[in-house]
């Protein structure tokens, strides 16, 4: 089960305590640990959310707006694509990331259109609780 | 250049294949822009993870009073942030009701574009 992990930077979590983000682990060691077993398919850091574009198409215009687009602090600094046989594999694995720490990891579980052939496609792949309601 | 484009999109369960996405993905799997991708549950699947005192503390979703969720995601290859944003101009996400998110990669060690 493929999950899409955010990596997110919340300064304005009142949660936040000092000593948990001085405590994280570096990241160096998360990246070759879980890229190195294959569990961790594709990531890397993204620029800050004003660098960010939206784009919408309405009545046949393209229409771009800069970033930021939320009101919060909270921005996405990173993403990985993770493959976890379970949600609590997941969970472990998010717990590992510095920045689980330091902000919060969101972990997104794919689901599959069934476009690509082979993996996605596979009977039982999309195990989700409302499977098979596509 | 890399960038991972979020499909913000309304949050409907029953969110299925089209054929313009399907369009989509086969003209962009073909030309070799589209990297990766996939859609995404919706925000009641989310979980948030924290460690907090040792503790590693998992949050459900949704997050947000936000009637759109992340509904998908696709890591596109393009020369620059012009030819980015034109592959997000035709991805089915943007058009309707929805917004294609273009997050620009920062690969770590990389000096900041001009």
């Amino acid at each position: 089960m493929r999950y899409l992990m955010l990596v997110l930077s919340t300064p304005e979590d009142p949660q936040l305590r000092a000593e948990d983000a001085a405590g994280a682990p570096p990241i160096e060691g998360w990246v070759e640990k879980h890229y190195g077993n294959g569990a961790a398919v594709l990531g890397d850091r993204l620029r800050p959310p004003q660098d960010a574009v939206g784009v919408r198409v309405r009545g046949g215009k393209v229409l771009v707006t800069d970033g930021p687009f939320s009101e919060t602090k909270e921005a996405i600094g990173g993403f990985d694509v993770i493959d976890a046989p379970d949600l609590d594999t997941a969970i472990v694995m998010a717990s590992e990331h510095p920045m689980a720490h330091g902000g919060a990891i969101e972990l997104r579980p794919v689901w599959p259109l069934g476009l690509d052939a082979g993996l996605d496609a596979a009977p039982g792949a999309d195990a989700g609780p409302d499977a098979g309601g596509a | 250049m890399r960038y991972l484009l979020l499909v913000v999109e309304p949050d409907e369960p029953d969110r299925g294949p089209t054929p313009d996405i399907e369009e989509w993905v086969r003209r962009h799997d073909a030309d070799g822009s589209r990297v990766l991708g996939e859609r995404l549950r919706p925000a009641a699947d989310v979980r948030r993870v924290r460690v907090a005192g040792g503790e590693t503390v998992v949050t459900d979703g949704p997050f947000t009073e936000s009637k759109d969720v992340i509904g998908g995601f696709d890591v596109v290859e393009a020369p620059d942030l012009d030819a980015a944003l034109a592959i997000a101009a035709e991805h089915p996400g943007s058009w309707g009701g929805g917004t294609v998110e273009v997050h620009p990669f920062w690969p770590t060690g990389s000096t900041p574009p001009a």
